[in-house]
């Protein structure tokens, strides 16, 4: 495979080791190609500038300042660019700040190898349309009725709406989503393809208007606005 | 009905009884006939001397009693002198008396040239006796002559005014005459007293009410109507006013038209009528009236009063119609109030007038006090049940409002409440995630390292920094606000777990259905998240399974819920079933308020953890 179809990744983690483990994961994966991996923010900025790669990988507790911050630029400025956040944890809080950014997904710092370099083909491939944290939160917006744009400013704020633009199928998807189901599982429990749930998950993100709705659902849920539908 | 009728015949019957006894006595003569002479004395006001009568041989023209001047002494002060003959009585002996009914202004009365009493001040201000019968008792003694014709003069003092003159003369014994004159005293006098009470008392009642209600005009127009008509009904019994006589006169006429304004205001209040160019007119018609009395002189006036009166009278009449058609306007006892007022009042203003102006007998009594009377009580009455009704309404609102208030400052209490909460909860949280991600930049990351670095050279050391980053992790995602069911705490531990389950190469199948909502708090998510971790760890070391599947379901009751973990593997490890591992699920499980069952098998075990969705947080 020439360097021309492989998909270049940026590495942005403080820690060296972690840092030299993942790199090593991306290695292993002949179609990622690791284009460069630092420390900091502000040379994790200039590579993104420098290189211009399909996928940043980012931790979020950097020396030099918190990565949501480069997430958010990187997101403004290329719109195509994959962001998966690297955590510890995988807590559902880190995870949403990180999307509410801009991040598509995030890995777990103690993953295998394969697992790691996994995810970000899976990335690549739209094979990580909805995060199980982020299906929760836009099922419960939907559920609750409460539109998550008005939730919290305007006029009509905290107002009802009984419309939102999901079908049937793609609710059904987002429910699967949301209780932790993968793509493939949700395909065979709907006999759909695989690739009928990615394009399902992808619609979700694109009607719900994922990103620019996450802000709007953390404020929402903060505030009380949206609770579980009872 | 039968009853409210036999009470109004009751009322007439026992009205028509009380002015029958009004007649003289039988045992009195009534002296129709008198020998009249007039002494003109235009400025003789001012002298306090009693008139003498003149000597007898001036020329007198014969007259009959009832006998008013205004016929041909328009206008004219002076002394009117009547020489009436007594008739012959044998009952010398035993007290008499003279009883003169009607007398404008004052009289002096002299028994056969002697002084026999008079009617009080003769001078600035001529006692005004109009209204006031005057009676003068007669001793035994002043009859012991021999001489059987007697002869009395009664000298009046006339003013001028409109019924100047005198009335009959009543003679006879003093036992009737005095009972007679008690009754015509008080039904003259006392009634009008009594009007004069109790427009007072309505005048100063209506008035402090309305001092404390300016936003209720139809008290102050009340209280108003009854000052000018308390003013008025003084008229009928005051005798020596602290003015001269014509002010005084000029005041009492006076006071009926701004009583009638007063009434035109009051009316257009009650009805809620807004006619401001009406009521205007009204107030500018008294004030003109007002303005003629001071521009004319006193007995030119006194001639004109009538008229404008009659034009109030007209205006009150028309109030009252007004108030007959706007009837729906007003309660029903008010209405009847009015109503009943009005027909009793312009029928005895009428006659009064028709008495004033000559059209009736001047001996006729003036009933107007009486009515000024009943209508301050009416009114009054209808007016304290408009005011209590309206009180009513403002403490039935004064409730409803402090109701209001109670309700509003509970919602701001909850509300508050509810804030502190909301604080408590978000301090809560920012410590939480402070620690969190403490936890996870620091410790984390070390353990991270660490793992990395045991991992291919020593596999147990790494196994156990995989333990220890699980169990950070399952700590973590309790403490995560955003993991709130069992659904959450599922997928937190799906994604924790599976890489590892993968690299074991254990197929993990994932049966999370449709759940009850339920919210767990910090505690109970530990304790889920423990026992599920627990049970898949057992699996993961012991158990030598190739499938894990996990379950959930919602009871038959739907009072609890489901999580089942299911391996296809061996069986339960024997140290981890009867040892610490199982019992301490099992504590979790109770703790939980919930149940763990499990179901060995040779292939494969069930751990089952039953949890009630009512939600127990008490761990």
């Amino acid at each position: 495979m020439s360097d021309a179809t492989r998909h270049g990744v940026v590495l942005v983690e403080d820690d060296v080791r972690m840092r030299r483990r993942i790199a090593s994961a991306v290695e292993t994966e002949p179609r990622l190609m690791l284009r460069c991996a630092v420390g900091s923010l502000a040379e994790g900025r200039a590579a993104l500038e420098r290189e211009k790669p399909d996928v940043l990988l980012i931790d979020l507790g950097l020396p030099d300042g918190d990565g949501v911050d480069l997430i958010r630029a990187a997101r403004h400025a290329w719109h195509d660019l994959r962001i998966l956040v690297i955590s510890v944890f995988g807590d559902e809080r880190t995870v949403f700040r990180a999307v509410q950014a801009g991040a598509d997904g995030y890995l777990l710092k103690d993953g295998s190898p394969e697992g790691i370099a996994g995810a970000i083909v899976e990335l690549i491939d739209g094979g990580y349309p909805l995060s199980a944290p982020v299906a929760r939160y836009l099922l419960r917006f939907v559920q609750s009725g409460v539109d998550a744009h008005t939730a919290t400013d305007g006029p009509g704020a905290g107002q009802r709406v009984d419309e939102h633009p999901l079908t049937e199928r793609e609710i059904e998807v987002l429910k699967l989503f949301a209780r932790g189901f993968n793509t493939g599982e949700i395909a065979d429990l709907l006999g759909l393809s695989p690739h009928t749930v990615i394009a399902l998950g992808r619609n979700i993100h694109r009607k719900l208007d994922v990103r620019s709705r996450a802000e709007a659902v953390y404020e929402a849920v903060a505030l009380g606005l949206i609770r579980m539908p009872e | 009905m039968r009853r409210r009728w036999s009470f109004w015949r009751a009322l007439a019957v026992s009205s028509v009884l009380a002015f029958a006894g009004c007649g003289p006595p039988p045992e009195a003569h009534v002296l129709r006939t008198a020998d009249f002479r007039f002494v003109p004395a235009p400025n003789a006001i001012g002298s306090a001397e009693l008139p003498q009568p003149p000597s007898g041989a001036e020329r007198r023209s014969p007259v009959t009693l009832p006998h008013r001047w205004s016929a041909q002494l328009q206008g004219s002060a002076g002394t009117g002198w009547y020489r009436v003959a007594l008739p012959q009585t044998d009952a010398t002996g035993t007290p008499n008396a003279m009883f003169l009914p009607r007398v404008s202004s004052n009289a002096v009365v002299y028994l056969d040239g002697e002084w026999l009493g008079d009617g009080g001040s003769f001078g600035e201000a001529v006692a005004r006796n109009w209204n006031r019968p005057l009676y003068f008792p007669i001793a035994p003694g002043r009859f012991a002559g021999t001489d059987r014709t007697h002869t009395v003069e009664v000298g009046v003092q006339g003013m001028g005014s409109l019924h100047d003159g005198l009335g009959p003369i009543l003679f006879g014994p003093d036992r009737a005459l005095r009972a007679y004159h008690v009754r015509a005293l008080a039904l003259q006098i006392g009634v009008a007293q009594v009007a004069t009470l109790l427009s007072a008392v309505a005048a100063l009642l209506f008035g402090a009410l309305w001092a404390g209600l300016r936003r209720e005009p139809v008290y102050g127009a009340f209280a108003l109507a009854a000052a000018c008509f308390c003013v008025n009904s003084l008229n009928y019994h005051v005798q020596t006013p602290p003015m001269s006589y014509w002010r005084f006169e000029w005041l009492v006429n006076v006071a009926l038209e701004w009583f009638c304004a007063c009434f035109v205001s009051l009316v257009l209040r009650l009805l809620a009528l807004r006619r401001p160019r009406l009521e205007r007119a009204a107030w500018l018609y008294a004030a003109g009236v007002s303005a003629v009395g001071l521009a004319l002189p006193g007995p030119a006036f006194d001639r004109v009063a009538p008229w404008f009166h009659l034009v109030s009278m007209a205006i009150a009449a028309s109030c009252l119609l007004a108030i007959v058609m706007h009837r729906d306007r007003l309660s029903r006892p008010e209405l009847v109030a009015y109503v009943i007022t009005g027909c009793v009042m312009l029928p005895v203003m009428a006659g009064d007038l028709a008495t004033q102006i000559g059209v009736l007998p001047s001996t006729s009594l003036r009933l107007f006090p009486l009515v000024g009377a009943v209508m301050f009580v009416g009114f009054g009455a209808a007016l304290m049940l408009r005011f209590l009704g309206t009180y009513r309404l403002a403490q039935q609102q004064n409730l409803e409002l402090e109701a209001r208030v109670a309700q509003k400052r509970a919602e701001l209490e909850e509300d508050f409440r509810r804030l502190r909460v909301l604080e408590r909860e978000r301090a809560v949280g920012d410590e939480r995630e402070r620690i969190t991600r403490e936890m996870h930049d620091g410790l984390g990351g070390h353990l991270i390292a660490t793992l990395a670095l045991a991992e291919g050279n020593d596999e147990r050391i790494a196994e156990a920094l995989r333990d220890a980053l699980d169990e950070m992790r399952v700590v973590i995602h309790s403490l995560d606000p955003w993991i709130d069911d069992v659904p959450g705490l599922l997928v937190a531990t799906r994604a924790r777990l599976e890489p590892r389950l993968a690299s074991r190469g254990l197929r993990l199948r994932w049966a999370i259905g449709d759940l009850p909502p339920m919210r767990l708090g910090p505690s109970t998510s530990l304790q889920v998240l423990r026992v599920v971790q627990e049970a898949i760890t057992n699996v993961l070391k012991h158990a030598a399974a190739r499938t894990i599947q996990v379950r959930t379901a919602t009871g038959h009751d739907g009072r609890r819920i489901l999580v089942e973990i299911r391996d296809d593997g061996k069986g339960f490890d024997q140290n981890f079933a009867s040892g610490y591992g199982l019992s301490n699920m099992r504590e979790r499980a109770r703790r939980l308020g919930g149940e763990l069952e499990i179901e060995p098998g040779p292939t494969g075990t069930a751990v089952r953890l039953w949890l009630p969705t009512e939600p127990t947080d008490s761990v």
